[in-house]
């Protein structure tokens, strides 16, 4: 429990870091926030007027404490392009990328535990063989690339479901689903093959030891020397790969999220990126460097769950 | 358990595979079969023939020589977004891992933060900071690349720094500088490779997928990432368009990663 406390407050340490460097980084950029929202025909008068507003005089230890104490109160600014809270344009887009989240993860785990342990038992079998070329190939597409293969294959071909006809959540949940578990598929796969890759390995390795000899010694069949002694430890390494899995594909829901037309953190991201919207910007990496981190932490707490070893140290 | 004395599979597939595009990007350097940015309205959407065995896209270019131009492109941008984060990866880690510290403390809790964070998510952050284009791709990959190399260079050079030659190398009154670059670099050589060629997989899917959000290399210029957001457009009409960039940069990854794979046995 002390180590988890510790842990604790290394996330938010590193949170708190994280919010300075970015905060930093959108500050020394040249362009300033009232030149660009009054553009460049306005007077010095009321671009200063504007500043003074704003509160971009102030200096910047001063801003990046207002700011930081209004988004842990939950006021992450005002957009520039569109003048509104950035909260209201972000808070229902959250939703949606989670969704995709949440589906591609439970899709990595169903499939490739499963797929890993078979691999694993069954080694140098046909069937074994099979899944190691399928994965070495899945692994080299890039996840907007079977994105695509998913439209034509799914939406053109098979007509499965309309490509682009994104339903929001707000109006019909099954319609949502069904339409997000492709995209989620497309971010899923890469992670599956790795994910099955390393599990196989990482059996293989425990079968060796000499614990596995103990257990069979004592009389034990294949299947409960493999789901009560092998699994527990062969698992350790995939939840650390799970982990970083899960932060990887929040990124990569961005590019995923425009090749199904969903509108979603990344479709809002890009469009602030283009528009210099810089406190919208802002407020998405916060949000998701938020969720990245606390993920860390969820995973490092599991470890101590799984592996007693990691609670004494 | 694992059978050894297996014919090496993965490295020959992926000797043949990266020879394969290195014989397409050395074609695309000599001379295009076509100009790859004309365009030519009596040739839109023309299917696969003899003379464009890929076919033309939406502004009747040819395929072929855009995918050419297209490899070229994406090694480019890969070979910088490596080249840059093994450079600042080695001096950072090697200087991290040798001496320790509390420099070492620092920039490693830094490194930590960084590296929580998926490259391509880092990559748009620094576009979003310094605009988009081929160059500034390669330096916001390169920079978003740095912490994973560093980190990998420096818990070498932290093993390699308590062996013998490295003691002997003191005792020789070698610098340290001398040590970090001439003792014990090249023996931490065969892990940085193996790393290196990731990091090379990792940035050519990173840069095709910033190219396909529209903010890696800057259209006409032609990129894999980019062809295919064009082709996407005309999925129902004229799926081929999406085949063959698509196709190249599936055999481009698996190659290096087939090789990669291969090295490490």
């Amino acid at each position: 429990m002390k180590q988890l406390g510790k842990r604790g407050i290394t996330m938010i340490v590193t949170l708190v870091v994280v919010s300075f460097l970015v905060f930093l980084a959108f500050d020394v950029i040249p362009g300033d926030a009232a030149t660009s929202k009054l553009g460049t025909q306005a007077t010095p008068e009321r671009v200063e007027a504007l500043r003074e507003e704003m509160g971009l005089n102030r200096p910047f230890l001063v801003r990046y404490g207002t700011w930081l104490a209004g988004f842990v109160k939950g006021d992450m600014g005002t957009s520039y392009s569109y003048s509104r809270p950035v909260k209201g344009m972000v808070a229902d887009k959250v939703p949606i990328t989670v969704t995709l989240m949440v589906l591609a993860f439970i899709l990595v785990v169903a499939i490739s535990i499963p797929l890993g342990i078979y691999a694993a038992r069954y080694q140098g079998r046909f069937l074994d063989r099979l899944i190691g070329v399928i994965d070495q190939i899945i692994m080299a597409v890039p996840p907007f690339f079977s994105g695509i293969i998913i439209t034509v294959l799914f939406g053109v071909l098979l007509k499965w479901f309309t490509p682009g006809g994104f339903v929001s959540y707000t109006k019909n949940w099954g319609a949502f689903l069904g339409y997000m578990i492709f995209p989620a598929i497309a971010i899923a796969l890469p992670k599956i093959a790795m994910a099955v890759k390393l599990l196989r390995t990482s059996i293989l390795e425990e079968i060796g030891k000499d614990y596995v000899r103990t257990a069979y010694s004592r009389g034990n069949k294949t299947k409960q020397v493999l789901y009560r002694h092998v699994l527990k430890n062969a698992l350790i390494p995939v939840i650390t790969f799970l982990g970083m899995a899960l932060s990887d594909m929040v990124a990569g829901s961005i590019i995923i999220e425009q090749v199904f037309n969903i509108p979603g953190l990344g479709r809002i991201l890009l469009t602030s990126i283009s528009n210099r919207d810089y406190p919208v910007v802002e407020a998405i990496i916060m949000l998701i460097a938020a969720l990245v981190i606390i993920v860390n932490f969820v995973v490092d707490a599991l470890y101590r769950v799984i592996d007693p070893r990691m609670r004494r140290s | 358990m694992i059978k050894k004395k297996k014919k090496n599979f993965n490295f020959i597939a992926g000797m043949i595979l990266v020879s394969l595009t290195l014989i397409l990007l050395l074609w695309g350097m000599i001379g295009t079969p076509y100009d790859p940015d004309t365009m030519d309205n009596s040739l839109k959407f023309t299917g696969a023939s003899v003379s464009h065995f890929m076919g033309c896209d939406h502004f009747g270019r040819d395929i072929f020589s855009r995918v050419l131009k297209g490899i070229g492109n994406t090694f480019t941008v890969a070979l910088g977004t490596v080249f840059i984060g093994t450079v600042a990866g080695i001096i950072l880690g090697g200087f991290c891992g040798y001496f320790g510290g509390l420099l070492d403390e620092v920039l490693m809790r830094l490194n930590d933060a960084v590296f929580a964070f998926p490259s391509i998510f880092l990559a748009l952050v620094v576009i979003c900071l310094i605009g988009p284009g081929k160059y500034n791709v390669i330096l916001a990959l390169g920079i978003a690349f740095i912490p994973s190399f560093a980190r990998i260079v420096r818990s070498e050079f932290m093993k390699e720094k308590n062996k013998e030659y490295v003691q002997s190398a003191k005792v020789m009154g070698a610098g340290s500088l001398r040590i970090m670059f001439f003792h014990i670099l090249p023996n931490a050589f065969p892990v940085i490779l193996s790393s290196v060629m990731i990091g090379f997989n990792n940035a050519v899917i990173a840069e095709a997928g910033l190219s396909y959000l529209g903010i890696g290399v800057q259209p006409p210029d032609a990129s894999l990432g980019a062809m295919l957001s064009d082709a996407q457009t005309y999925l129902y009409s004229t799926p081929y368009m999406a085949v063959f960039p698509g196709a190249v940069m599936v055999m481009m990854i698996l190659g290096f990663g087939l090789l990669a794979t291969g090295m490490e046995k």
